[in-house]
């Protein structure tokens, strides 16, 4: 018997069946589809990722923009610019302009266990050093406080001991009138303690030569709050009940030209009685805008700090407000917060004095018997 | 059987290896940059801390013109003479306090809680408010503001201790049968209660432990530079402070270790600095103090109606602030000299 030809075994696998072939073909193109919706979300979601990375990172930028400006108040005086724009506020009834020098005494520095200030009703300047002791007489307001502004002292009129000019007690008054002539109403409250009840004799715009207990600060405006008609001395939050009193930043969403010594010292009604007009004149003037990061790329998302300082009900407000879009999204977003930061005069402390455009830079403070402590804007010798 | 080739398998391994390579580096990348936002995110929250110790500093110093200054015993124990300063700068006659109601000053005292005499015969002041020392060689307070178990003095969070039942003979009742508020803990003997409920649980509660602190250096009388930090020093200043506190241990076995690890915890660590100004002044209670003017003239005029009122009362005005203001804050770019 002849041998048989072998069989060719290996040959049945040398070739897909049509099954075989359009089963592969669609597994994999269920590979290939898997693995591109796989690309596909693994390349969306490093994007999301990455865009939600950065917009975390600006606003952590602008979050730790926000703090910082709460101590250095750059928005309103840019101590190391030698750019005028950049500390309008140190011009002449600014609220960073120069203490006016006096050639008063300035208070002694206080010994452990005596009398611990040299004082003088006399004095007449801004003394940074004088902590206003509630001890001492000088700083009390000597007046009837149920006192109608323009009755004949009819209570018994112990205003006459409390005005400014001959007065035996001119003191407080004449810091208030100081500082409200040089730093607005707003530095008036800062710099004075919060027990102060705003008024003193001067003359009366409305009565001419007669005395008043409630003089006008300024004839256009003035610091005491109408509500209900009140014509008494009236303390912070009486003035400030309802109506505001800011600081307008260097850039305000209103442009540079709302920074006049009038919008400074003006009332604005914030409270009950106000309208979307006021609210709307009050945030434009009060409220900086700055762009965060002027030369970040184009594509990425845009985050801007605003800040505004102001005084209402009783309270200084510094408010932060980080506005920023979502990056996934397109929806505007806004962080807002309030802080506790240095004061308006320890911002005032902080800056050496120079006009503006100087560049004077920051003040130094090394201790309180260091002889190279630097000058600052409260400290004219 | 028919034999598979080796080659397709080949194919699915790489494919498979391949795959998993890219989602292991795909998730590699996003752990990464997840944690390079933790840390950053971290940078900003210890900053908001350092801020927060500002209050806290703040808070310090006005209540400290008032309160916490009974008598200390060596022992740990309080003694149960209460003294109240009554300012940094005294009230009664401007100088620095804090002095008690005797016009003494307020410090240290001995084991039957008499104030210990200096030099001159009269109390010794703490040495942290003590102005007649040099600045080189006045102290600083240092406070730590981490998380307790349970602070001295602790209260309970519960609202209605006392609520009025509406059931039973009792109903519709407002009894206070109970004291309101309540201290938090419960359980413990009378002795131990007050013991326990005074000194609380200062250990730190882990859970919650962020190395938060601040230091007071006092500059004048009603002056002080405060010094913000968060990080691992525990406010010491430098490693002999913590040599003469007795803490060389929180910081490692031995001297060298800890001087090592102080060091590398104060390279970490924020800290921000303040100069604070301290007044007696409080807010005037002047909110209408008279009936808005003389006329018509059937009112009282000297009735007052307290701020934040939220009814036409006439009383007197009720601002209650035993502790002053803090009335100037200026932040320190650079470190002072002394703090």
């Amino acid at each position: 018997m002849p041998a048989l030809p072998p069989i060719r075994r290996c040959s049945l696998r040398q070739a897909f069946s049509l099954i075989e072939l359009m089963i592969a073909i669609t597994l994999g193109m269920l590979l290939v589809y898997v693995a591109m919706a796989g690309f596909r979300v693994a390349s969306q979601s490093i994007t999301t990722a990455n865009r939600l990375a950065l917009e975390n990172s600006l606003l952590r930028s602008a979050f730790h923009e926000a703090l910082n400006e709460v101590d250095l108040w750059t928005a309103y005086d840019d101590p190391v610019s030698t750019q005028a724009a950049d500390q309008a506020l140190r011009r002449p009834q600014m609220p960073f302009s120069e203490m006016p020098a006096t050639s008063r005494i300035m208070a002694s520095n206080p010994s452990v266990e005596g009398i611990p200030f040299t004082e003088s009703e006399l004095d007449t300047g801004w003394d940074y050093r004088y902590p206003w002791p509630a001890s001492s007489s000088r700083t009390w307001w000597r007046a009837n406080p149920a006192e109608w502004h323009n009755t004949l002292g009819r209570s018994g009129n112990y205003t006459l001991f409390s005005g400014i000019g001959s007065s035996p007690h001119p003191w407080l008054a004449s810091q208030m009138d100081m500082l409200q002539t040089n730093l607005g109403y707003y530095a008036l409250c800062d710099y004075l303690p919060p027990s102060m009840l705003y008024a003193y004799i001067g003359p009366d715009p409305r009565q001419g030569g007669n005395i008043d207990m409630l003089k006008d600060f300024v004839t256009a405006s003035n610091f005491r709050n109408g509500d209900g008609g009140t014509e008494f001395a009236q303390g912070r939050y009486r003035c400030t009940k309802d109506t505001s009193y800011l600081l307008v930043p260097l850039k305000p969403i209103a442009g540079a030209g709302q920074i006049t010594t009038g919008n400074i010292r003006n009332k604005y009604t914030t409270g009950v009685g106000a309208n979307i007009d006021s609210i709307n004149g009050f945030m434009s003037r009060g409220l900086s805008s700055r762009k965060q990061l002027d030369q970040k790329p184009q594509h990425w998302p845009e985050v801007t700090l605003q800040v505004a300082r102001f005084l209402s009900h009783n309270r200084f407000v510094t408010l932060s407000k980080i506005g920023f879009t979502n990056t996934l999204t397109g929806q505007p977003l806004e962080l807002s917060f309030t802080a506790i930061g240095t004061t308006l005069r320890g911002a005032r402390q902080m800056r050496k004095p120079g006009a503006p455009g100087s560049g004077a830079g920051w003040a130094t403070w090394r201790g309180p018997n260091e002889t190279d402590n630097d000058r600052h804007l409260d400290n004219n010798p | 059987m028919i034999p598979t080739t080796s080659s397709r398998n080949g194919t699915i391994l790489i494919i498979v290896a391949g795959v998993s390579s890219l989602m292991a580096a795909m998730a590699l990348t996003f752990l990464v940059r997840m944690r390079s936002d933790v840390e950053e995110s971290q940078a900003v929250v210890r900053e908001v801390q350092a801020h927060i110790m500002k209050v806290a500093a703040c808070n310090f110093i006005m209540e400290s013109a008032r309160l916490g200054w009974d008598p200390k015993l060596p022992n740990g124990t309080r003694s149960p003479i209460r003294r109240e300063a009554f300012g940094w700068i005294d009230v009664r006659d401007g100088r620095p306090g804090p002095r008690g109601e005797d016009g003494q000053r307020l410090g240290p005292v001995d084991d039957t809680g008499t104030p210990i005499l200096g030099l001159d015969g009269l109390p010794k002041w703490d040495p942290w408010t003590d102005l007649a020392l040099a600045d080189v060689e006045r102290p600083a307070k240092r406070g730590l503001m981490y998380v307790m178990r349970r602070p001295p003095f602790a209260v309970s969070p519960r609202v209605a201790v006392n609520p009025i039942t509406t059931e039973g003979p009792d109903a519709f009742k407002p009894y206070m049968s109970e004291p309101d508020p309540q201290p938090f803990q419960k359980g413990m003997t009378s002795t131990d209660f007050a013991q326990a409920y005074i000194r609380g649980n200062t250990e730190a509660d882990l859970a919650r432990y962020v190395p938060s602190w601040f230091r007071i250096w006092r500059a004048s009388p009603a002056s002080f530079v405060i010094t913000c930090g968060v990080g691992e020093t525990l406010g010491f200043r430098t490693w002999d402070e913590v040599v003469d506190a007795g803490e060389i241990a929180r910081f490692g076995y031995s001297t060298n270790d800890g001087r090592t690890m102080f060091n590398f915890h104060q390279q970490q660590e924020v800290r921000l600095w303040y100069l604070v100004e301290w007044s007696a002044h409080v807010a005037s209670s002047d909110y209408q103090n008279i009936q808005n003017e003389f006329s018509p003239k059937t009112v009282e005029t000297y009735l007052q109606r307290p701020v934040n009122t939220s009814q036409e009362s006439r009383s007197q005005g009720k601002l209650v602030n035993p502790v002053g203001t803090i009335r100037m804050i200026q932040r320190l770019l650079n470190e002072p000299r002394f703090w």
